[in-house]
């Protein structure tokens, strides 16, 4: 029964993140299961956002006014739903597009699902920052009643009380229809950003790369052991991974087909993307500022056209983060300029390590060699992965591995060695889906429409 | 097999090579977890005791409508074990929020290391204990 009222939540979202696609998509030019993967990610994102309008209207859990949200979104979109239907004979209903490629990737994907499985069994309270840091906060805010914002009490160091909320919001909404909380809500949070992510990656490259190689890489990355352990962590990590990339995928599309609702469904996830952690709130900056220039075209009216709705989109999505910074998130107790302090600088020897550590990836058996594939495919298809219309991702994962390079030595409050070992993997982890696409679709496109885009 | 063959000769060089790397590395995951999995058989029985904030489950019926207590330990919460410990505690007790070391607060948990040190403490804070569980927690209440 916990598992039903769990999962209920997380349906309803689905639905509504699925029809509010259909009811932005004028042109119905976005296929039924991107659809479905990308609207799947943007129910549970609006979600988060309505439980936190929750806390800010009313000061605290009002499970009435979220529900009553949810119920009139979801009714208002589910008749959009069916009068567009009845108008017009829609050849891209869910069944109907469901083919046989589709039934081996679900297949395969839920067979290599099976180590992330196992290993939720195994610790269903999840990882060390699960209870530390982002159960213990959902908790406070279901239970704490008006007393939620104890979660950015000074006393609350261990769990980061500066860290945007967005993972536990969605916890709080999986819990809206039980008394208790429980562990069931995130563990099937994990579960669906897990199957989100690696579904998404095969959609991405679907139409553009052989089905075998394609089935190969989801479950290259299901088996992984990083990937695995830290899909089933229940960190924000995994939710960070699915936005980055659900984010950067839309850019692209929106810039190749110069579809509006891609650059709008971006610019939401942009949103997304830096409520749910620190790193995830530094990626979408730098990802906003690297899409301006990015969506420009040589015809004006075709770049308002795109650039408009992306910006509209991250705006409205960045509200909720606007409002988290400005009145809410306390000053990072966990930071100190080791730059200007004397107590503890920065130096040769922390980059010393900071650069060991980087080396170290490549024989770290946790990822099995997979850098060295990385690096191999780069050096392989060096005469793609530069191409115009991807090229938003290696310059932001370039910039993006800068920065964090920068924070590791800026910041001196951790022991280096201890803060790398327990923070990098987790960094890379979320970047697999976007660096997989890039990788595998530069390598193994045969269609490269990259190649016949209209700057 | 004749069409995966095809499928096969129609990749590059740079493909093929790839598409053997991906292989490969299927392969060392698929082996890797293997051994993993036995491994961890062996001692599954074992990992339900392993979260050891449940020691602390007792107490919430006590502490109703307490945001903030207050929490003792002679252990050093500098050692990653002991930090565990009281991450887990934090996790299982809320919405209460345990304020480590702050003494003034009406109800603090006790978590020695042995039972003379709680009793000292105890004294010192003119204490009564409110609930004691079998794994050594005090949940004490400062007299007024």
């Amino acid at each position: 029964m916990t598992t039903i009222l769990s999962l209920f939540p997380f349906l309803v979202s689905s639905f509504i993140g699925y029809f509010l696609i259909h009811f932005l998509d004028d042109d119905k030019k976005i296929p039924t299961s991107s659809r479905v993967l990308l609207g799947c990610g943007l129910g549970l994102g609006l979600s988060a956002y309505i439980t936190f309008f929750s806390f800010l209207i009313f000061d605290q859990l009002n499970r009435l006014f979220i529900i009553t949200i949810h119920l009139l979104l979801f009714l208002f979109l589910l008749r959009d739903h069916i009068v567009s239907q009845t108008k017009k004979t829609q050849s891209g209903s869910f069944f109907k597009s469901f083919g046989a490629k589709d039934l081996v990737a679900v297949l395969t994907i839920l067979v290599c699902l099976l180590p992330t499985i196992y290993m939720l069994f195994l610790y269903p309270e999840g990882g060390w920052d699960a209870w530390s840091v982002w159960n213990v906060k959902a908790k406070i805010l279901f239970l704490g009643q008006e007393h939620w914002k104890n979660i950015f009490l000074p006393v609350l160091w261990r769990t980061s009380p500066h860290y945007p909320l967005l993972l536990p919001l969605m916890n709080v909404w999986g819990w809206i229809f039980n008394s208790q909380t429980g562990l069931m809500a995130p563990i099937l949070l994990c579960l669906i950003f897990t199957i989100l992510n690696i579904s998404l990656l095969f959609y991405a490259l679907k139409d553009r790369i052989r089905l075998w190689i394609n089935l190969l890489i989801s479950a290259l990355l299901l088996t992984l052991p990083f990937f695995y352990k830290f899909a089933a962590s229940q960190y924000a990590d995994i939710v960070v991974g699915f936005y980055l990339f659900a984010s950067l995928y839309c850019l692209v599309q929106a810039r190749m087909q110069s579809q509006k609702v891609f650059a709008l469904l971006s610019g939401l996830f942009l949103g997304f993307l830096s409520f749910s952690k620190n790193e995830g709130l530094t990626a979408g900056l730098m990802i906003l500022l690297l899409a301006i220039p990015y969506l420009q075209r040589k015809n004006s009216f075709d770049t308002k056209k795109i650039l408009m709705p992306f910006l509209a989109g991250a705006f409205i999505s960045f509200i909720p983060l606007m409002i988290f910074q400005t009145f809410y998130a306390p000053a990072n107790l966990t930071f100190i300029n080791g730059f200007t302090s004397s107590i503890k600088p920065t130096g040769f020897s922390r980059l010393q390590v900071v650069l060991i550590f980087y080396l170290m990836l490549f024989k770290n058996l946790q990822w099995n060699g997979l850098w060295v594939m990385f690096v191999a495919g780069m050096i392989l298809g060096r005469n793609k992965i530069l191409n115009r219309d991807m090229i938003i991702i290696p310059v932001f994962l370039m910039l993006y591995g800068g920065v964090v390079t920068f924070y590791y030595l800026l910041n001196t409050y951790f022991e280096i060695g201890w803060w790398m070992s327990e923070t990098l993997h987790r960094i890379l982890f979320s970047l697999l889906p976007t660096i997989s696409y890039w990788i595998f679709l530069s390598l193994f496109s045969s269609r490269t429409a990259i190649d016949n885009s209209k700057p | 097999m004749k069409k995966s063959t095809e499928n096969l000769s129609t990749l590059s060089l740079s493909q093929k090579i790839f598409s053997g790397l991906l292989i490969l590395l299927i392969g060392l995951n698929l082996f890797g977890f293997m051994k993993e999995f036995f491994s961890y058989q062996k001692i599954r029985r074992f990992f339900p005791h392993q979260f050891a904030g449940y020691k602390f489950l007792g107490l919430q019926s006590v502490l109703k409508g307490e945001p903030i207590i207050g929490y003792y330990t002679d252990k050093n919460l500098d050692d990653p074990k002991n930090n565990k410990d009281f991450s887990q505690a934090q996790f299982v007790l809320a919405p209460i929020i345990l304020d480590v070391n702050n003494m003034r607060h009406r109800y603090i948990i006790l978590d020695c290391s042995n039972k003379d040190i709680a009793l000292e403490k105890m004294n010192k804070l003119n204490a009564s204990p409110v609930k004691v569980s079998s794994t050594g927690i005090i949940l004490v209440e400062r007299k007024p």
